[in-house]
This record gives C-alpha cells, sequence and structure tokens, in this order.
C-alpha cells in the first residue's frame, strides 16, 4: 500500500530546494512522468512562497509550512498547511492580469492562477491553519490535514497495537 | 540558474540555463540588468536551457523588460520549450513579449529593425 509523505519545514526561501528533493524522492517511487513532476514542482512551489511571502510576511517573521502527499489510485492528493493568520488565497488574491502591456502589466496574481490551471481540484479551508488541497489526477481528496494521522501517523498506521 | 550575456553590435544576448524558481528569480534580474549596457539597443532572452519557471521568474523577466521598455531597449525571448513554453503561455506572456522561436530569428530580426532606425 502506498504510503503518505509528510514534510514540515520553516518558511525560508532557501529551504525550496530541500522541498524539491522530498518531492523528487517521492515521484521517483510513485510517479515517475515528468510531466507530472514539473506540475508538483510549480504548484508547491507556488503555494509555498505565498505563504513566504505574504502568509508570514515576508522573511523577518516565518514559521512552519505542512506538506503532505497522499497517493491516490489515479493520481495525488496534496495538502499544504500554514499558521499564519487566516487567508484564503483562491478567493481573496489578487485576480491575474493576462492582456496589458508589458508598462502596464501588474505582478501579482500570477502564482495561484497557475496553480489553478496545473491542477484537476484545489480548495481551501480554515481548521486552526490555512489548508489548501490539491489533486492531480482523479481521486477523493483525503479528509482533514497533514496530520490527519499524525501521532497516529502513516509508520504508527501499520504498526501493531501495542499490547 | 545561470545567465550569460554575449554582445554582437548593439544587440545583446542573455542566455539562461537551468531553474528560474522562487530562489533564484532574483539572482537572474540582478544579473540580467548587470549585463545589458546603456547603449544596447536590442536584447533577446534565450530561455532554451531554462529546464522550469515559475511565477516568480516571470516576475523577474517583467520586472527588467519593464525597466528596458522605459529606457526604449528592444526586449524579446525565445527558446521557449515544454513546460517553460506551457507557463508562457497560460500567463499570457507569450503574448506581452516579442517571442521567436530560434535565437536566430529573434536576432535577425532585432538587425533588421536596427537597419530601419
Amino acid at each position: 500500500m502506498s504510503k503518505v509523505e509528510r514534510l514540515e519545514i520553516e518558511s525560508q526561501v532557501e529551504n525550496l530546494t530541500k522541498i524539491e528533493a522530498w518531492m523528487d524522492s517521492f515521484c521517483e517511487s510513485h510517479f515517475p512522468a515528468v510531466e507530472f513532476r514539473h506540475k508538483l514542482h510549480l504548484v508547491v512551489e507556488e503555494l509555498f512562497m505565498n505563504a513566504v511571502m505574504h502568509g508570514y510576511g515576508g522573511d523577518s517573521e516565518g514559521g512552519p509550512v505542512w506538506l503532505a502527499l497522499h497517493p491516490l489510485p489515479e493520481g495525488v492528493a496534496l495538502i499544504m498547511e500554514d499558521d499564519a493568520p487566516p487567508f484564503n488565497v483562491l478567493k481573496d488574491g489578487p485576480a491575474p492580469d493576462t492582456e496589458s502591456a508589458v508598462e502596464d502589466r501588474p505582478i501579482g496574481g500570477l502564482g495561484i492562477m497557475l496553480v489553478r490551471n496545473m491542477a484537476d481540484h484545489v480548495s481551501y479551508e480554515y481548521d486552526k491553519r490555512n489548508r489548501i488541497t490539491i489533486v492531480f489526477g482523479r481521486g477523493q481528496p483525503p479528509c482533514g490535514g497533514t496530520e490527519i494521522d499524525v501521532g497516529g501517523s502513516a509508520e504508527a498506521g501499520t504498526q501493531e497495537s501495542a499490547p | 540558474m545561470d545567465c550569460r550575456a554575449s554582445r554582437d553590435g548593439h544587440t545583446v544576448v542573455v542566455e539562461v540555463e537551468g531553474r528560474i524558481d522562487g530562489a533564484t528569480a532574483g539572482d537572474l534580474e540582478t544579473s540580467m540588468m548587470a549585463g545589458i549596457e546603456e547603449t544596447d539597443k536590442f536584447v533577446v532572452c534565450d530561455l532554451s536551457g531554462v529546464s522550469y519557471v515559475s511565477s516568480a521568474g516571470l516576475r523577474a523577466i517583467l520586472v527588467v523588460a519593464k525597466r528596458l521598455s522605459k529606457q526604449k531597449v528592444d526586449f524579446s525571448i525565445c527558446g521557449l520549450t515544454g513546460p517553460v513554453a506551457e507557463v508562457f503561455h497560460i500567463s499570457g506572456f507569450d503574448r506581452i513579449f516579442k517571442v521567436y522561436e530560434t535565437r536566430e530569428e529573434a536576432q535577425a530580426e532585432a538587425t533588421a529593425n536596427s537597419g530601419q532606425s
């Protein structure tokens, strides 16, 4: 059975490389298609950078970001959570402008637009943390957040109950 | 990410290689601006060696293009492939910039324009 992969990481730009390595190792064991890997990288970067730059308000403050990748029968679900003030990036972020000329083009909103384009399902909820759920391919996203079975966690889930 | 500028008359070709992501976009902006001189009239940004670009990368390219546009420098892009071309297309960036398939086409266009002015 496929295992859920989790990563807890500080919201610093320098951590992007670590996140990439984490995603690549997940892809190597589950999704070798290069096209999918690119989508996953892009979506995770956009969401992570958003948490770094906006959610936690720049590099000065920062806080934890929780990532989880759930293999689905026909795809994968990604859940990202952060502890920043509640903000629904899908609804309340700036609208992207894809029409204006170079001089007038505002800078913003592009990241989330790319996320929407790359993913097959995107949703936001707030439950003590900001939580974004993304599905690539088909399948029911898992209920709950990155820590649904933490405490239990994937490892504990496979353990026999202690006598 | 690696960025090199080479000059031929008033045309500069900026060749970018690697990933343009949140961690490298700032460097790209700095090194592109450093590679372009005041006397340059045409800048061709060759992205054929780029395997990945995120919105942070698009933003860096847009910042450079806006600055060049103010300085009346002609800016074009070439060598978009695969996922990079897709990201340019989704964001509409392939419509706000002059985009050519190859560096030769972009340079030929720059040369033709410089002849007219």
